[in-house]
């Protein structure tokens, strides 16, 4: 249904007017992240010198990819208006179980870790659909569960599991990298992508938008010599809740031009369920 | 509100003798009882089995030193979970608060200079500001309490790493003291914790603020049209959620003598809304258990002693404490009826 019918009692100039600017709203979601993005790079490449050459981009890419299948797979989720908490600790067991099983050639050190994390998720995904446990909730039991299946494959942390078949691969079987704060990276850049928390709508693409701002913001750190590279995460939270706000208060005029706003904002303040945040879709 | 209504009308099922209809299949009916009688007061049983168990299986279980350790270790999370149940009371979730207490123990050996005193209070003022930005985010800008938080947990763990840098010992004599002292006989930090689970357990039940409470959680809209501030309310408990997690933290760090912002309060968030809702404090909100969050602390506390006393590594007891919570959180929500 279209915004001008859903306001009938309107007269018909404002009728236009508002889904004009449900419209504008709804671009400013979808798009407003590659909008930063190509900002971002078009101020970086006059600010500093050296940004535009082949290898810094290079290596932001290659950064930015280490990343995006958290952020995709991610995406999946969140659209339901879901949340996978358990991502950072799999993604280290991932490394510990290949760098494990690494011992019994190529394709266990492929295949282990992939079973292994799939079931994860797959039991998880089966108690967040057969029962009424919030999704975070179980997600973060998983998440409690992978560290304590990281610690015991490594005996507490004490052994390190090295393969010898690439330098990657032994940076990731560290037993002490538990992927702390990995699921938080891929949460904010799903929502920096334009993905509603709430479920619903956003785009992949948006996502890998997301992944290269956050990228982009870690060479900014670098650049202006904040030595501290946890600052990265003081920023990543910062612009989060930015985000957040700004979808908020997007998502909240698109309802106002759809409908009778002080119910739609009613009923997304007290829904229980996210659907009815937004009407109508 | 399906939730909701299905666990009210659970309620008066078990509650009320059945007038009519006494065609649906009972066993169906006392399972949906049982679950929920599992859900409210199973913890104290389990507790107690646990605690039988212990004495029978576990050498020098009842002695006063054990005792004592097993308290000293659930006094932090204990803390926290008192915040966590009033915020969950609600409807709400924080999952800042694990960072605040790494945030507020950094920030102690920075103002160490100022006494012992001052220091702490420093720290507990940084909690209350994190407690408020977070309440702030949900009350008045409409954030979903997850994102809200969320945002909290992953920019305060960032600055308290800025902030603090490494691992930093601390040797001031009054934080230590905080840390290893006792009064007749019992410890500061066990002490400090029964005063909070008190003055937390009058804020609910004998005060406006603890009814206001628990009605937003139960009924947000109908308790702003009551006439009830919402926001000021939700920044209030927010605020005192961010000040006992600073508490907390600033606890774990006299304890251990150091502030390392990389581990103080990992996976607290996890610990503190376990104990909640294993006491029986539905995610509904609407109800604040504050003698269930105390069993609950100890159950994960017990669990994990049991565990470990009998040789298993930490890791499999955080297996299966991630089990156990998972079990505790379906006896109160049940299956998802298609």
């Amino acid at each position: 249904m279209s915004p001008t019918t859903a306001s009938k009692p309107v007269a018909a100039p404002a009728a236009q007017k508002r889904g004009r600017a449900s419209q504008l709203s709804r671009f400013v979601q979808r798009n407003g992240s590659w909008a930063v993005l190509i900002l971002m790079v078009i101020v970086m490449a006059f600010a500093f010198d050296g940004f535009l050459t082949g290898s810094n981009l290079g290596q932001i890419a290659r950064q930015a990819s280490f990343y995006a299948p958290l952020a995709l797979g991610l995406t999946f989720v969140i659209f339901t208006g879901g949340i996978d908490l358990s991502i950072g600790s799999l993604y280290a067991l991932g490394g510990v179980i290949a760098a494990w099983a690494s011992s019994a050639g190529f394709i266990p050190a492929l295949l282990a870790p992939l079973v292994v994390c799939g079931l994860i998720g797959l039991v998880q995904g089966m108690i967040v659909a057969g029962t009424r446990i919030p999704a975070f909730i179980v997600t973060l039991a998983g998440m409690m569960f992978a560290r304590g299946l990281v610690l015991f494959i490594t005996d507490e942390g004490s052994i390190t599991h090295h393969v010898t078949a690439s330098s990657h691969f032994t940076s990731l079987a560290n037993g002490s990298i538990l992927g702390v704060g990995l699921e938080l990276t891929a949460i904010s850049a799903v929502v920096l992508g334009g993905t509603m928390l709430t479920g619903g709508s956003g785009t992949i693409i948006g996502s890998l938008a997301g992944i290269t701002i956050l990228q982009l913001v870690a060479n900014l750190i670098n650049r202006l010599g904040l030595s501290n590279s946890n600052w990265q995460s003081v920023v990543n939270g910062v612009l989060l809740v930015v985000v957040a706000v700004a979808q908020t208060y997007l998502s909240r005029m698109q309802a106002r031009n759809k409908g009778d706003a002080a119910t739609a904002e009613e009923a997304a303040k007290n829904a229980p369920e996210p659907e009815p945040a937004i009407p109508g879709t | 509100m399906t939730t909701d209504s299905s666990l009210a009308s659970e309620d008066a099922v078990t509650g009320a003798p059945p007038l009519a209809d006494p065609t649906p299949p009972a066993p169906a009916r006392n399972r949906l009882g049982a679950m929920t009688w599992i859900s409210r007061y199973g913890v104290y049983v389990a507790l107690v089995i646990l605690l039988l168990l212990n004495m029978v299986i576990t050498d020098h279980f009842m002695t006063a030193s054990n005792l004592r350790l097993q308290l000293i270790q659930t006094a932090p999370t204990l803390i926290v979970a008192m915040g966590m149940a009033m915020v969950i009371g609600t409807k709400g979730i924080d999952l800042s608060v694990g960072a605040v207490m790494a945030l507020s123990a950094a920030v102690v050996p920075l103002y160490i200079g100022y006494g012992s005193v001052a220091a702490i209070l420093i720290g507990l003022v940084f909690g209350i500001a994190c407690g408020l930005f977070a309440g702030f985010l949900v009350s008045v800008v409409g954030l979903q309490p997850i994102v809200a938080t969320l945002s909290v947990m992953i920019g305060g763990r960032g600055l308290a790493n800025v902030i603090a840098g490494s691992i930093k010992t601390i040797s001031d004599p009054g934080i230590v003291a905080l840390g290893t002292g006792s009064l007749l006989g019992i410890p500061y930090s066990v002490l400090i914790g029964l005063v909070v689970v008190l003055v937390v357990a009058f804020l609910v039940r004998r005060t406006t603020f603890g009814l206001n409470l628990e009605s937003i959680g139960a009924n947000q809209l109908a308790t702003k049209l009551a006439g009830v501030r919402i926001a000021a309310v939700l920044l209030t408990v927010y605020a005192i959620n961010g000040l006992l997690a600073a508490l907390s933290g600033i606890i774990v760090a006299a304890r251990t003598q150091a502030s390392d912002p990389k581990t103080v309060g990992l996976l607290m968030e996890m610990d503190a809304i376990a104990a909640v809702v294993i006491g029986g404090t539905s995610l509904n909100g609407g109800k604040v258990r504050v003698l269930g969050t105390v069993a609950g602390a100890l159950l994960m506390q017990l669990i994990t002693a049991t565990l470990v006393s009998h040789n298993a590594p930490d890791s499999l007891a955080q297996m299966v404490e991630a089990v156990v919570i998972i079990v505790a959180v379906f006896t109160q929500v049940g299956r998802r009826k298609s």
